[in-house]
């Protein structure tokens, strides 16, 4: 009886043995082995607090996270504000507090699981009034990183080339359309933006000064170009290395388009490509080691990849008669590009090696496809909904969604790399459960 | 814990003695009586002293009983006790003893799910190579390779077009694996290394179509080690024997590059 007794202790024992104290941040789901298959969480109010202005911060601040987390392509949100109580497969649910205190403004967000209510995640963000949309983009980058693994893109910019009449100039805007912001009003052409890899500058092609394309850089703050390659012919198609060291760019000063490194400042021409065909629009891969090109060497217009030092030129793809604009993943696994296939232009990524072709966008013209940091979008210019916009596919089936861009006519879009932590006003602690706050 | 029975042993006598307990007092007061009369009855006194002295002898009798009763007694009492602190001590430490147990258990248990997760980690390790010569598709390999040099796990890639070159070396793609060994090296920086790969790509696959990529390569992990003639000598190598490739094209650019200086 007591031999029994025990061994059954001893067995309870061995029961409780495994189970370990949960904290926080031992949650974290592992969602890579379901593509396409999202995360279920539910959105309530954000409390407001402080001045009588925070009501309406709130409302605002409640669709700027619902968006962000809908948009990062991790999860699938249901809102408390649309009706009804959250579905039953929900996992999380995220709310909190916003206060408004003169020009300062605090988020206490929270993440609880569902059906315990119990803390996942308890942060504290503040910063200026001006900037409460970067507080809340934070709060859902983190919660994508809580999630995924990875942190979100919400606090991401994309420039763009917006079309006035023969005029096309350079705007910046936030990820989600938010933030307009002109940097060129030369009443010239602009043309294909590339940021540089910590974003503080972007590279862009100007005919400003009517002396042909040449490259231009700027901060990408506040628009005062400075040139950086001006030779004779084309200069166009500019991109900084992984390192920020070299640039990438198509130069004619030899006669055709030919593909050349400089250096940051624009000096020491090193030719890449040296050919009777036209070799244009290179891409660097995320390591430096190899680059991305449209050549017709072989007859059509078709992306071939060669080494940084130019030679060992291998053709990506064989399936269509013409592709171009090709974008290396920031991973370095998939290379996007686009195909014309019949009237349309489509885009496709596939590995570097050529294999694994998939169909991302078809239907109209969808041309410049270029990646989010975080590889997981992907931001293209298409003529799907009338007039040449911007719009986002998130690699998952999901139908392409438009950015709103004010109005204007929008093409030729580059996604920013993720701001530096610690680089703006924003303050992030780990925070405590609110106070009577979010049941 | 009863003591075995011996001679003296009380407790034989104590039914008798018991079930007598009247007599004693009776032969007293008889003896009392006898006192009351002196001189009377001389052979009667003789009697009664006789009574008296085997009176004597059963209190003298019973007073060693009760002594040996009280001594039993106490022995038990304190045998109880014993048996009594015994008991509560082994509780006690088979309390201990169970709880000592149950945590050494759970300690033991934390191991063992530590040794078995190791172990099947082992375990596939170890699975995977011996089956890897018989079921590896080359392309699979190769194709491998070439993501880890595209995503920078050099020592990855290198280990995986090493691999390749080592298991098929009359494969379509083994020049251009031999090509990626040296990537592997060029890409570090390490361009001693890199210049042996390169040059190993021509002596062993002469009619390959990487060879030309190759040379050039060879020519610049030369230049970067500061071997400029060995670099010239190359270069110029590349141009005659294969005028007609991208690779020459650059070759003469970096000639005249060269010349330039």
């Amino acid at each position: 009886m007591r031999r029994t007794l025990t061994m059954a202790m001893v067995a309870m024992a061995l029961g409780a043995g495994p189970a370990r104290s949960q904290t926080p941040t031992d949650v974290r789901l592992d969602i890579s082995s379901g593509e396409g298959r999202r995360i279920r969480i539910h959105c309530e109010s954000l409390q407001p607090g402080g001045d009588r202005v925070a009501g309406t911060w709130s409302v605002q601040a409640d669709d700027v996270l619902a968006h962000d987390l809908d948009w990062s392509a991790v999860f699938l949100v249901s809102k408390a504000w649309a009706g009804g109580s959250p579905p039953m497969d929900v996992q999380a649910v995220v709310g909190g507090k916003l206060t408004v205190n003169g020009s300062q403004v605090r988020l206490n967000g929270e993440v609880r699981d569902l059906p315990a209510r119990r803390p996942i995640l308890l942060r504290e963000y503040r910063g200026p009034v001006t900037d409460w949309r970067s507080l809340v983009h934070a709060f859902a980058d983190d919660i994508v990183l809580q999630f995924s693994g990875e942190p979100g893109v919400a606090r991401t910019r994309i420039a763009f080339i917006a079309q006035n009449g023969r005029n096309k100039e350079l705007y910046t805007m936030d990820y989600d359309g938010a933030r307009l912001a002109p940097l060129t009003a030369d009443q010239s052409i602009a043309l294909s933006p590339a940021w540089s890899p910590e974003g503080s500058l972007i590279l862009f092609t100007s005919y400003r000064g009517g002396t042909g394309p040449r490259l231009f850089v700027t901060s990408s703050t506040a628009g005062r170009p400075f040139l950086v390659s001006g030779r004779p012919g084309l200069n166009t198609s500019g991109s900084y290395s992984p390192d920020g060291r070299e640039i990438l760019c198509t130069l004619s000063q030899d006669g055709n388009s030919e593909i050349y490194v400089l250096d940051a400042r624009g000096g020491s021409p090193q030719r890449l490509t040296n050919q009777r065909s036209i070799d244009t629009s290179p891409a660097w891969s995320p390591t430096g080691r190899e680059i991305a090109f449209t050549s017709d060497r072989t007859g059509t217009p078709q992306v071939h990849l060669m080494d940084r030092e130019g030679g060992n030129v291998r053709r990506l793809t064989y399936d269509a008669d013409y592709t171009d604009s090709p974008a290396w993943s920031p991973k370095g696994d998939r290379i996007a590009f686009v195909a014309r296939t019949g009237g349309g232009f489509d885009i496709y990524t596939c590995r570097p090696d050529g294999t694994d072709t998939r169909l991302i966008v078809s239907g109209g013209a969808n041309e410049n496809p270029r990646w989010s940091p975080d590889g997981r979008h992907l931001v293209f210019s298409s003529n799907r909904g009338g007039a040449r916009g911007l719009f986002v596919s998130d690699l998952d089936g999901t139908p392409p969604r438009k950015l709103e861009t004010g109005g204007l006519i929008s093409l030729s879009p580059a996604w920013s790399p993720r701001p530096a932590s610690g680089g703006s006003a924003l303050r992030v602690t780990e925070g405590s459960p609110t106070p009577g706050g979010h049941p | 814990m009863r003591r075995p029975p011996t001679a003296a042993d009380p407790a034989r006598g104590t039914g008798p003695a018991r079930r007598g307990g009247g007599t004693p007092l009776a032969l007293l007061a008889v003896a009392l009586l006898a006192g009351a009369l002196p001189g009377c009855y001389a052979p009667q006194i003789g009697l009664l002293r006789s009574g008296l002295d085997s009176l004597r002898a059963v209190v003298d009798t019973m007073q060693v009983r009760d002594e040996l009763a009280l001594a039993v007694l106490r022995d038990t009492r304190r045998e109880v006790g014993e048996q009594r602190d015994i008991l509560l001590s082994t509780r006690a430490s088979s309390g201990t003893t169970t709880q000592e147990m149950m945590e050494q258990m759970g300690r033991l248990q934390g191991k063992l799910d530590d040794v078995m997760g190791r172990f099947q980690q082992i375990s596939q390790r170890a699975a995977a190579p011996p089956a890897a010569p018989q079921q590896v598709d080359p392309n699979q390999l190769y194709d491998q390779a070439g993501q880890d040099l595209s995503q920078g796990r050099y020592a990855l890639a290198l280990q995986g077009f090493r691999d390749f070159v080592r298991r098929y070396p009359t494969a379509e793609l083994a020049d251009n694996a031999q090509y990626g060994v040296g990537e592997c090296f060029f890409a570090q920086s390490q361009f001693d290394s890199a210049g042996v790969a390169y040059a190993k790509v021509e002596e062993s696959w002469p009619q390959g179509d990487k060879v030309p990529a190759a040379l050039y390569k060879l020519a610049l992990s030369r230049d970067r080690l500061g071997q400029k003639d060995a670099a010239k000598k190359t270069f110029e190598d590349l141009v005659k024997r294969f005028p007609n490739s991208g690779e020459a094209q650059l070759a003469r650019e970096r000639l005249g590059d060269t010349r330039r200086r």
